[in-house]
């Protein structure tokens, strides 16, 4: 019985050594295929710009933050980020070299999504589930021509969650160029381009304030008038009566029967109330508040 | 010596496993009421209610005409609508995406409810809604929060505010030959880098109104989109 249990034990024994040996053996080495070591070996060259900008050349201009980290010598990989302030250009990749595996890359297109899509051992081209992925030598985008360009085309995945349908990664810039879902590109441009833009829109908000601000001026100035008119139009038309009540047989003044109201004062009180008025009619007519001059005692 | 007779042995087993059991048996039922409790708690409510739920009247697959500053008329299509209930907090939630091919826009509203409320005040207050627009992120407050307490003016070209710095009401407001009454504003923040993990005060603006929903988004670039309704 002894000699069977001794015997037991050393076959554990054994068998546990065994297993430790065959877990030293895998020898954590940072395996890629060539393919994606050339996106890693762009880390010196990368274009430092934090802020790019991307537009389809007609009306929309959009500014994209992006960040690249490449790894270490010991730890190499990168991650790469590129978000636009108001539109959903939202792409996130992750180049990683594999343990006993040629690495991968992982990418998301969505602001929703934080799950995006990995393919293992990636050699380009790539097709897989209708994502699929492009080495290009170069890709010219505007005036200007970038060198080793992956296409990330999403528009025959069926799970894909992305906003558009087509991203242009350039190993050396980033972003480069996307395709919305309906064929319309949005390429990189200069700062220039981007800033021409806003100061365009804002000289365009400011010539619709300066409209608006006419059209209140005005507005208030006819209120005003309206009231001074009104007042002397009473006022001519009671001395006019009070006329004809005192002296009905008499020759009818002239300019109280035609109501002439450029002999009648107009009281300061009266003034002041119709600039009063005038000034609430413009305030409101400028903050868009249609229900508010209702309210300025017209 | 007593543990040495069997019978007394087996007694003592025996209450030993009962009082295992009972303890056991105890503690299982306390925590499957507790459970089931917890549970009942956050399954029987209904869907939330009032300002969270009835914003824009948004329905999965509509879509909305919308007109950008420089004169793109373009679609937003309500892509999804989700409902449920956050089983980890307890909390209620409502979630709807607006998508638009180009320009390339993806808008989502989130709202959570509560666990309780304290009154009806607090209710009023807690009937929020977040937006999120690209980089942009605005709270909505229920309008009617604001309808009796402050008023937007413009003096010198800026609008000055009454009460609250962060959202205001509009009495009317005309966007694009159409008028909407009982209109809010809610001024934005944005994340200042693209680890998202700070907000910053942003120069934008996103006019909005508890039936139509969002009605108008100023951006920082001088740009904006706002609903394009037929008179």
């Amino acid at each position: 019985m002894k000699k069977v249990l001794l015997f037991a034990a050393g076959t554990l024994l054994f068998a546990s050594c065994g297993g430790n040996d065959d877990a030293s053996s895998i020898v954590i080495t940072n395996e890629i295929t060539s393919d994606m070591q050339l996106m890693l070996d762009a880390k010196k060259g990368f274009s430092k710009d934090t802020v790019i900008y991307l537009t389809d050349g007609v009306t929309f201009v959009d500014k994209v933050a992006q960040s690249a980290e490449f790894g270490k010598d010991d730890k190499p990989g990168l991650t790469y980020k590129a978000l636009a302030m108001s539109s959903a250009i939202n792409f996130s990749m992750k180049v990683q070299p594999g343990s006993g595996e040629l690495g991968s890359i992982w990418f998301s297109c969505h602001p929703g999504d934080s799950d995006g899509i990995t393919f293992q051992e990636p050699v380009f081209p790539l097709d897989r589930n209708g994502y699929k992925l492009t080495f290009m030598d170069s890709l010219k985008v505007g005036k200007s021509v970038y060198y080793d360009v992956l296409k990330f085309d999403v528009s025959m995945a069926p799970s894909s969650h992305c906003s558009a349908s087509e991203y242009y990664y350039g190993y050396h810039d980033g972003l480069l160029m996307v395709v919305s879902k309906n064929g319309i590109e949005m390429s990189r441009v200069s700062e220039k381009v981007y800033k021409e833009n806003v100061e365009r829109r804002l000289e365009e908000r400011a010539e619709a304030d300066s409209i608006a601000q006419a059209v209140a001026d005005s507005l208030a100035q006819a209120v005003a008038d309206s009231i001074a008119q009104a007042f002397a139009d009473s006022v001519a038309q009671a001395t006019a009566d009070s006329i004809r009540m005192a002296n009905p047989s008499a020759e009818e003044d002239s300019t109280a029967s035609t109501g002439d109201t450029t002999k009648v004062e107009i009281p300061q009180e009266v003034l002041d109330m119709a600039d009063s008025i005038a000034d609430c009619v413009k305030k409101a007519y400028l903050s868009g508040s249609l229900s508010a001059i209702k309210n300025c005692g017209i | 010596m007593l543990m040495n007779r069997p019978c007394t042995r087996i007694l003592i087993s025996l209450f030993a496993m009962c009082a295992l059991f009972c303890a056991c048996g105890g503690d299982s039922d306390v925590s499957a009421e507790a459970g089931d409790n917890y549970s009942e708690r956050c399954y029987d409510q209904k869907n939330l209610e009032g300002f969270q739920a009835d914003f824009g009247n948004y329905r999965r697959g509509q879509t909305i005409p919308f007109l950008f500053s420089d004169g793109l008329m373009f679609p937003l299509a309500v892509s999804d609508v989700e409902q449920g209930m956050d089983e980890v907090t307890c909390r209620k939630y409502k979630f709807t995406w607006l998508e638009s091919s180009f320009p390339i826009y993806s808008i989502k509203i989130s709202a959570y409810a509560p666990t309780f409320y304290y009154n009806e005040v607090d209710k009023l207050y807690s009937d929020t809604l977040r937006v999120t627009f690209g980089q942009y992120v605005f709270t909505l407050d229920n309008p009617e929060v604001h309808k009796n307490s402050t008023r937007i003016r413009r003096s010198n070209g800026s609008d000055s505010l009454a009460y609250n710095p962060d959202s205001l009401f509009v009495d009317t407001m005309m966007i694009n030959g159409v008028k909407y009454t009982d209109v809010a504003v809610s001024y934005g923040r944005k994340y200042e880098s693209v680890s998202q993990t700070k907000l910053v005060k942003a120069d934008a603006r996103l006019y909005y109104q508890a039936e139509k929903g969002i009605l108008k988004i100023d951006m920082e670039d001088g740009s904006s989109i706002s609903i394009r309704e037929e008179d």
